[in-house]
């Protein structure tokens, strides 16, 4: 409040946070450092000057390493920290619609904070949103804060200047503020280059002045707030009222000791453990994750089948039910167990999921579960025959159906087969002695069936369980079976190929339903459109690519080839064969341009714009696949096709087709399945 | 009056118990003497030049402590705080509407005097403050009164909190009789920079009383309480002492908690005490001290009992401060002195040589630099201290359309000319491209001034000077020459520049025609030693000889 007669105390958390930290970035640290007072009026600064630290900061010269995420294109960078200061909060406005006043909230006025001034090392939005979300990891790994950016723990004011290749002095820079997520400063730093871009190529250079500009979300661009008249001076001065800060060698030896392992060291270890880039980001992004993590390791778990839980059914669960991986009642110990019950045999993976929820929801031991429920799995082929022919034998109007060619009763004998072993019938197995041949009671023809999640579905699996259970419905005579309604986006990797063509042929005939959107999409590669952007040194992601979208209509719209030169006929022809087959599915093209990164890349970016529900991708029969039947270990990429990239790493469901011959089916491979052979 | 100021009861009780101070306040109980005296004061003018020199029948008795006098009939159960409350506050009925010291008078005066009342009845400890009638400068906030710092545009504005300082009053049963006058946010030299009233001075109520603590000191000089604080930035406690003739310690920056206190330059600003005697200031003082964990400036030194190490004057030898260096600063005895405040200081050195001290001339060459460097230093602070008056959250709000007419008309409407002078000057001198030339080259002043001062204090026990170059001043003489007044500051400034303590107490009287002025003694001392100079200015207060600070209005009433 600004009261007279009241003073500021130095709260002493305050140093050894801010000691934490520069110790965290690298920073080299002020052994005497003091307080100032930058002074202007504003209804936010109660005392009419900010207790801040002008000329020697607790903190300076460190610097941050991180990994970009791969579907950017993957990549390390170090980027340089200017200084670390501690400073006080100002309050916080409110504005009201009717305009005519504002009101402050000081609550937050005089609660110190720390400010982390980077070097101009940052050279995209995307850059700049990495590095912010990295120092959220490091103040959430310290302790420090919890870096929410919503309620304002972590805030953000970001500057821009372009430059012409070769000039040394940057530009002028322009201050951006109202940034709330890393994704606004991501795409308000990416619109504000190719504002300044613009005007540099318009040669309108002297329109970019030194100015604060606000973000605006809704309308996706920066406009001015405040044009500075010259720099301001705010006759900073040292603070009397604290007396200057004194730190001792002791002191910052015994805050560097207490310091936990942090984001980059440990990405750096999970590496080494032999996961994915992608799993080492998604499980060094959160402390409590890697905290869980690491303590499932260290119960012996192994590596990869623990990342492979915590990344897709655990997080699934937490965030359903909106909790932290610490809240929820199975512990690290339970998980390491489960998975060693499943690795050991003892259970089946299906099992595994199901009392996983169990033990997630209400928590107990896994060997107690699976004496209670007697989930030991069976693995007696003889025992798993009789099943078989049980669940035939009590549905025989079924069996007649799918002996008429209603092949996708699979899934409903399935789900029956299941239901009643309990699920206790190893998915691993990976096929079933099951499909009845015609006129006869043997089994002779073997089918490839999975059953994982005709029961239980999960998402990532979605696709399967939709195809499957649409087009059992679709017997009008199953009960208890129901459709799932939800449209969906199916994008579908177009080319023109053989691949790309059994891949849509595929989508069509088993993925795609009434209501989905079908979208085809072909990344081509037109370099000649960047040469004239690489003239800045910082080309935006935005005014640099293009992304050209056409809506088609029933009745066919025509595209017109204007990138590149490529013939882009094959696109119609799909899409009209699209129109035969389903002709109540919404059909799209999207082409999209590599921007000189590589095609799987483009793909993932564009999955990730367009919120792509499931990707399906044409894919060639490549020798490891053919031979090994499983997937290349060790995370790189080389070496990886771009369906086998796509599959491993896409966010959504990804589906990679081959073609069997005429009537050969499919072979579909998805992160958890692996040469699902599917009859015609 | 006089009966009202010397109950009947205190001297019965005096003869009845013996105080550790006041052997020689028996003869207090005189009232002919002391009229005697205040009448050889009027008319022996031709004495009053060379006052020390009084006839010696015109004895006079050193000053009482009321505070100790207070504890003794209280607890004695002579009289009960109510009464005393109801004495002083009938007193400041009277002479309020000449001395005008006080902004504020409390409504709970009576009310806090039952409380002790009751204490007592119940038999529970007091504090060392009990039933004391304190005076509080309107800078330091008290909860219960309005605190304006003088500023209209702090006008009707009650703090949320007690200063640490008040607040450890209350906690010691002072009871808070109001609050006292100042120039507004301490930025002035006689009170009369207040925006609401000017006060006078008790002496002479055409003159001014000093400033900017004069109503503090002017309430206790017309005995409207008999205690109070003060602020002391550049002189504000010690000039309107040595002005009114009472005894105002500044002590070391950060002996006492400025929590609560306006601040004015807070490096600079502390909080200060007055009292009719020294044991009353020092015994205020050791009821404030400390530290406080809401001001991080506040020393954790522990402070030893003040009050305690004040011997008796009887056991006093003959030469009581024998071996004492005290060090006369030379620069304070130059040009630009009154004739008459030289005399007077130099007829205090040889009493204190005559105590035992052997006094020499110190130089302190940076003494002339001082006064710049910190008027430099404190409008400097004081633009940045006094930006949260803006009338956002409290205060006087000069409703506006827009931002910065809010601002500028709520500061223009409600402060004086004299803050606002002193916030340009700030402002300016803390300018990019100014700062180096003035505020920097200020604060290099100020270490060579703090090395000046540790130089000499290592040679010598205690620094002595003049608190204030003159005796004090009409009313309206310097309000319209700044630096004139400033000027006026030079003895004092130097001290709050080297935090040190200095303690100034009334050492004689300068005649100036109708009235005799007191002029009061500044002794210096290191950082954190208020205790030797309580011990020292005790002696000497109790030792001088035919001096008797009383005004003599008050004595006699002032002419209505």
């Amino acid at each position: 409040m600004g009261l007279p007669g009241a003073l500021p105390v130095l709260n002493s958390k305050v140093i050894e946070f801010a000691v934490k930290v520069g110790l965290a970035l690298n920073c080299k640290l002020s052994f005497n450092s003091k307080f100032d007072r930058k002074q202007y009026f504003y209804p936010d600064l109660p005392k009419g000057y900010q207790i801040s630290q002008f000329d020697i900061p607790i903190a300076t010269n460190g610097y941050v390493d991180l990994d970009l995420p791969v579907e950017f294109g993957g990549g390390h960078r170090r980027f340089g920290i200017t200084r670390v200061h501690i400073e006080e909060d100002a309050g916080k406005f409110l504005h009201f619609g009717t305009g005519s006043y504002s009101q402050v909230d000081l609550n937050r006025a005089g609660v110190p904070l720390l400010e982390i001034v980077s070097e101009p090392d940052i050279r995209s939005g995307l850059e700049a949103a990495e590095y912010a979300s990295e120092i959220q990891r490091v103040v959430r790994f310290l302790g420090v804060s919890n870096g929410n950016m919503q309620e304002g723990s972590l805030r953000c004011d970001v500057n821009v200047s372009v430059r012409p290749i070769g000039q040394l002095e940057f530009g002028t820079k322009v201050e951006i503020k109202n940034l709330n997520a890393f994704s606004g400063v991501h795409r308000a730093i990416d619109y504000e280059i190719s504002r300044q871009v613009k005007l540099h190529t318009q040669g309108q250079r002297d329109q970019i002045v030194q100015e604060t500009r606000l973000w605006e979300e809704g309308a996706q661009k920066t406009v001015t707030m405040r044009k500075k008249e010259g720099l301001a001076d705010y006759r900073y001065f040292p603070e009397p009222d604290l007396p200057e800060v004194v730190l001792t060698t002791a002191y910052i030896d015994n805050i560097k000791a207490s310091l936990p392992e942090l984001p980059e060291l440990k990405r750096r270890r999970y590496e080494k453990m032999g996961l994915s880039m992608q799993d080492v980001l998604f499980l060094a992004n959160d402390i409590q994750i890697c905290k869980y993590f690491d303590a499932v390791i260290e119960k012996g778990a192994d590596v990869k089948m623990a990342t492979n839980w915590i990344m897709g059914d655990i997080a699934a669960y937490l965030k359903d039910v909106k909790l932290s991986i610490d809240e929820i009642k199975l512990t690290p110990e339970e998980l390491a167990e489960l998975i060693a019950s499943i690795k050991g045999g003892i259970i089946s993976g299906k099992i595994g999921k199901e009392i996983l929820f169990e033990l997630m929801s209400k928590g107990g031991t896994v060997k107690s579960l699976i004496e209670e429920k007697d989930l030991v799995q069976i693995v007696d082929p003889n025992e798993i025959e009789r099943m078989v022919g049980k669940a035939l034998a009590e549905n025989p109007k079924q069996l007649e159906l799918y002996r008429g060619g209603k092949t996708k009763l699979q899934g409903f004998f399935a789900g029956q087969i299941m239901k009643a072993s309990k699920g206790c019938i190893d998915d691993c197995l990976g096929f079933l002695y099951s499909t009845p041949v015609e006129g006869s009671g043997d089994y002779k023809e073997i089918l490839p069936f999975r059953f994982s999640s005709a029961v239980n579905p999960i998402p990532e699996d979605a696709f399967l369980v939709g195809s499957h259970l649409v087009d059992v419905g679709k017997a009008d005579d199953m009960e208890g079976v129901t459709t799932t309604a939800t449209a969906r986006k199916i994008m579908v990797v177009a080319d023109p190929g053989r691949e790309s063509a059994g891949a849509l042929q595929w989508a069509l005939s088993h993925c795609v339903v009434e209501h989905d959107e079908l979208i085809l999409l072909h990344v081509q590669n037109a370099a000649s459109w960047r040469n004239s952007f690489t003239f800045f040194r910082r080309p935006s992601q935005n005014s640099s690519s293009t992304s050209v979208s056409i809506e088609s209509a029933h009745g066919g719209g025509v595209v017109s080839a204007t990138g590149g030169g490529v013939d882009l006929e094959f696109l119609e022809v799909m899409k009209r064969a699209c129109e035969a087959m389903q002709p109540k599915v919404r059909v799209r093209i999207e082409r999209v341009d590599m921007e000189g990164k590589d095609k799987a890349s483009a793909i993932l970016n564009q999955c990730k714009a367009l919120s792509v529900d499931v990707l399906v991708i044409g894919q060639r029969r490549s020798i490891s696949n053919a031979i090994l039947g499983c997937r290349l270990s060790g995370g790189s990429t080389k070496g990886m096709d771009n369906a086998e990239y796509l599959i491993e790493n896409c966010k959504c469901t990804c589906v990679g087709v081959q073609k069997k011959g005429q009537n050969g089916g499919y072979v579909l491979n998805t992160r958890k399945h692996r040469n699902f052979w599917l009859l015609a | 009056m006089l009966s009202s100021l010397q109950n009947p009861r205190f001297l019965i009780f005096q003869s009845q118990f013996q105080f550790n101070f006041s052997s020689k306040t028996l003869n207090f109980s005189s009232k002919r003497r002391l009229f005697h005296f205040s009448n050889a004061l009027h008319s022996s003018q031709a004495v009053s030049e060379q006052p020390q020199t009084l006839s010696p029948t015109l004895k006079t008795s050193p000053p009482t402590s009321q505070i100790l006098k207070t504890r003794k009939s209280l607890l004695s159960r002579e009289i009960k705080a109510v009464e005393i409350a109801e004495e002083y506050l009938n007193r400041l009925r009277q002479t309020e509407p000449q001395v005008k010291s006080f902004l504020h008078v409390s409504e709970n005066v009576i009310k806090q005097a039952e409380e002790i009342d009751r204490k007592i009845e119940r038999n529970e400890e007091l504090g060392s403050l009990a039933g004391v009638i304190v005076g509080v400068k309107d800078n330091i906030c008290t909860v219960d009164m309005p605190s304006t710092g003088g500023s209209r545009i702090l006008e009707g504005y009650r703090p949320a909190f007690d200063a640490t300082a008040v607040k450890k009053m209350r906690e010691c049963g002072a009871v808070l009789i109001g609050k006292t006058n100042m120039d507004e946010f301490g930025m002035g030299s006689t009170t009369e920079a207040s925006s609401f009233q000017v006060t006078t001075n008790p002496w002479d109520v055409t003159r001014v009383p000093g400033g900017s603590s004069g109503g503090s000191a002017a309430a206790v000089s017309a005995r409207q309480c008999m205690v109070s604080l003060g602020s002391d930035t550049g002189g504000s406690v010690r000039q309107p002492a040595s002005f009114c003739g009472v005894v105002g310690i500044k002590p070391t920056y950060g002996r006492v908690s400025r929590f609560g206190l306006m601040a004015y330059a807070s490096s600079l600003d502390v909080i200060g005490c007055f009292g009719s005697s020294v044991v009353d200031t020092a015994i205020l003082l050791d009821a404030i001290s400390g530290h406080d964990s809401r001001d991080a400036t506040s020393s954790k030194r522990e402070v030893p009992n003040l009050a305690s190490q004040l011997v008796s004057t009887e056991s006093l030898e003959s030469k009581p401060l024998k071996g004492l260096k005290v060090g006369l600063i030379s620069e304070t005895l130059g040009d630009g002195i009154d004739v008459g405040v030289v005399s007077t200081i130099q007829a205090a050195t040889a009493h204190l040589e005559e105590l035992g001290c052997t006094v020499t001339e110190v130089s302190l060459p940076s003494f002339s630099l001082g006064l710049p460097a910190y008027y430099i230093l404190a409008s400097s602070e004081s633009s940045s201290n006094l930006s949260r008056y803006d009338g956002v959250r409290y205060g006087n709000q000069v409703a506006a359309e827009e931002l910065s007419s809010l601002y500028g008309a709520s500061r223009a409407n409600g402060l004086g000319p004299e803050v606002k002078m002193r916030i340009l000057m700030g402002t300016y001198a803390l300018s990019a491209g100014y700062y180096d030339a003035y505020y920097k080259r200020a604060q290099q002043v100020r270490t060579l001034v703090k090395k000046n001062f540790k130089e000499a204090l290592d040679e010598n026990d205690i620094l002595i000077s003049p608190a204030a170059p003159s005796a004090a001043y009409k009313l309206g003489e310097k309000k319209d020459d700044p630096l004139a007044m400033y000027a006026g500051d030079i003895m004092t400034v130097n001290v709050n520049l080297a935090g040190l303590p200095a303690l100034v107490l009334p050492c004689g009287f300068v005649d100036s025609g109708a009235t005799a002025l007191p002029i009061g003694l500044q002794i210096i001392g290191a950082a954190f030693d208020e205790g030797k100079l309580l011990r020292v200015g005790h002696i000497f207060e109790q030792t001088l000889q035919g001096c008797r600070f009383v005004p003599p209005a008050v004595v006699e009433g002032f002419p209505s």
